[in-house]
């Protein structure tokens, strides 16, 4: 490799999954060696807890393996957003045309077969990472492909044939078209399609395009689509009002398809832009507000080993929080909430809502610190029931105080999944609350359940995320799933860890909704 | 056939639901079919949930807002005919309390016919 190469790679990481241990070392020797960053995993289960972690540059992968073989360790990372270009390369024993075919079809950018000489796997390692730049600095072609993604325009015209002239230019073009031949056809479209342009001639029977245009702006849903006049009438007047109706711009059909191909271009990759800035915008928005979701570190408690784990839906926020609060030197408290429905539309209110109910806990708290997990329940569901204007919405909570002198934990829960208590002997138990969901009825009942903890159990809260998150043949998690994970977990050591684990293989990493989960386990 | 289907005998409305898997994606659709019985006249509404193996928590969250609403005014639910998973659900978050739930149609509708 040459000199030049080799300034070009350091610092960049490698993602090693070999569950031949001395392979998996000696890859990672020469990867060091040529200036790369290895990290070395023996399991894809151990490389998958890596990717979340650590984003890699590229990953060597063995395709042989116990448990889940590497192409199907591949799909599953194709499957994130995130890795959708991750560079990857299988190493395999066998070169022949099938073991190609299912590499490639994996999603495998190039393989390499064992044994392999160390020159022509970096030689490989350097070509994936220059056609990454070339990626990285041109962008990719997709999405022009999917039909589901291109763009779509509805033409309406009482002339057939000036429209199927103007829809077969379009199409040509990679551009959708549906067509309406008077208003009435086009409101009939317009119930199942949303286009991204709406382009009207305006003398037609029934209807004019400016009625069209008058009713679609009384749509809340359809009044900012841009809208285009198409017409035979060059006449100043029809211009103004038109313009005066908020349209994006007025084509004379006279000018032919080339001209209204041209706008609709223009106005197309304009709107792209546009979606893209708003797409940056949320993300970063959804980002800061995680932080304030959960908390951005585990907390420390004398003799207790607390952890929690939270994905959001889809990368952004919706119903789940978490808190942590410290009441005096001997008691903390846990808080662990799910506003229902966080798919909808308003993610954001989700995040307001229950940013609402974190607020109120804490008032209470200031006010009383001897109040118990049941009282405080008792108390948050007052307030949300008197509040007309949030009563629409409902939301679970689980409320645990830890106390490090006594070792007793009180639990009271609102609508929430029970809590499961890992002995130290293995044996589990739930620990279930009576307390309906939040802010149903303002008289509920909350009340606080006790049970003391010995070193080395281990007691697990989780939101409804957790059992509703489905495998890539729709079966739920459920309660299935949480026996059979409960059962392996109680072998290992790090519960926390191992929950996480059973959980992330069986969804395959994809989650239906918001998913938390938090470990508290007593030292011994 | 459709997600949602009404039959109606004096005041009662029946809904049938026909999904198996009850999700995010129906909410809107089922909850303006029950409000719209229930906006007809039909005061008391009976939801037979035979065919649905799973429901999500927005989807629970939208028969909440249902009773919730019903009740306010003057109306009355009954759940009935739950598959094994969805009532296990039920009785995990207690919703079971939020909700009158009878084994059968029968049963619902003589619940039902017990109030003037």
């Amino acid at each position: 490799m040459s000199q030049q190469g080799l300034t070009n790679s350091i610092s960049r990481s490698i993602l090693i999954v070999d569950d031949e241990v001395h392979i998996a070392r000696l890859l990672s020797h020469h990867l060091r060696k040529t200036g790369y960053q290895p990290i070395e995993t023996n399991s894809p289960e151990e490389a998958l807890q890596v990717l979340e972690s650590i984003p890699p540059d590229l990953v060597l992968c063995d395709v042989t393996m116990e448990g889940m073989d590497g192409f199907d360790f591949c799909r599953l990372v194709r499957s994130n957003p995130l890795y959708k270009n991750l560079p990857f390369i299988f190493i395999t024993g066998n070169s022949s045309e099938e073991i190609k075919a299912k590499a490639t079809e994996a999603g495998g950018d190039d393989f390499i077969v064992k044994p392999f000489n160390v020159k022509e796997l970096s030689l490989k390692i350097e070509a994936l990472f220059r056609r990454m730049e070339i990626l990285k600095t041109y962008g990719t072609t997709e999405g022009s492909e999917d039909p589901e993604t291109r763009p779509m325009v509805l033409l309406v015209d009482d002339d057939k044939l000036m429209l199927q002239m103007f829809k077969y230019n379009l199409e040509r073009e990679n551009i959708r078209v549906e067509v309406a031949y008077d208003v009435n056809g086009a409101f009939e479209v317009l119930k199942n399609i949303k286009p991204q342009i709406i382009v009207s001639d305006i003398m037609m029977p029934g209807l004019s395009g400016f009625e069209f245009r008058e009713k679609i702006l009384q749509i809340p849903d359809l009044k900012d689509i841009p809208f285009i006049f198409l017409t035979a009438k060059g006449a100043e007047d029809d211009m103004i009002t038109g313009f005066s109706m908020g349209v994006t711009d007025y084509i004379v059909k006279t000018a032919g398809p080339k001209v209204l191909i041209l706008k609709i271009r223009a106005l197309l990759s304009s709107l792209i832009k546009e979606r893209r800035q708003g797409e940056t915008e949320i993300k970063n928005a959804a980002d800061s507000f995680q932080l304030a979701v959960v908390p951005s570190s585990f907390p420390v408690f004398p003799g207790y080993d607390i952890k929690h784990w939270h994905k959001p839906f889809k990368g952004i926020p919706g119903g789940d929080f978490l808190d942590y609060h410290r009441i005096d030197d001997h008691r903390f408290l846990i808080t662990l909430g799910d506003v229902m429905g966080k798919k909808w539309g308003a993610w954001y209110f989700a995040v307001a809502y229950a940013g609402y109910i974190r607020s109120s806990i804490r008032m209470i708290l200031q006010h009383t610190k001897t109040a118990s997990p049941g009282e405080i329940l008792a108390e948050v569901n007052k307030a949300i029931a008197n509040d007309a204007k949030i009563s629409e919405i409902f939301t679970t909570l689980s409320v645990i105080s830890i106390d490090s002198q006594s070792n007793e934990v009180s639990y009271s829960g609102a609508g929430d999944l029970p809590l499961v208590l890992l002995r130290e002997d293995g044996t589990h138990e739930m620990i279930s609350s009576e307390g309906i969901l939040l802010g149903f009825d303002k008289d509920a009942d909350y009340k606080s359940t006790v049970t003391k903890l010995n070193p080395n159990d281990t007691l697990i809260l989780m939101t409804d995320g957790i059992l509703e998150s489905v495998n890539s043949e729709g079966k739920p998690f459920g309660e299935s799933g949480l026996e059979k994970a409960l059962d392996t977990i109680q072998k290992q050591n790090d519960k926390f860890l191992s929950f996480q684990k059973e959980f992330t293989l069986f969804t395959q990493g994809n989650f239906d909704d918001d998913v938390t989960l938090v470990t508290v386990t007593l030292g011994s | 056939m459709p997600n949602f289907e009404r039959e109606t005998f004096d005041d009662i409305a029946l809904i049938t639901v026909n999904i198996e898997r009850a999700t995010v994606q129906y909410t809107d659709e089922f909850k303006l079919f029950v409000k719209t019985a229930f906006s007809e006249g039909y005061t008391k509404i009976i939801i037979d949930f035979g065919a649905i193996q799973f429901m999500d928590s927005s989807f629970i969250g939208s028969l909440v807002n249902i009773v919730k609403d019903l009740r306010t005014h003057n109306g009355h639910l009954r759940l009935c005919n739950f598959s094994v998973p969805v009532l296990t659900m039920f009785e995990l978050t207690r919703m079971n309390r939020v909700f009158e739930i009878l084994p059968t149609i029968d049963k619902a509708v003589q619940s039902l016919r017990k109030i003037h």
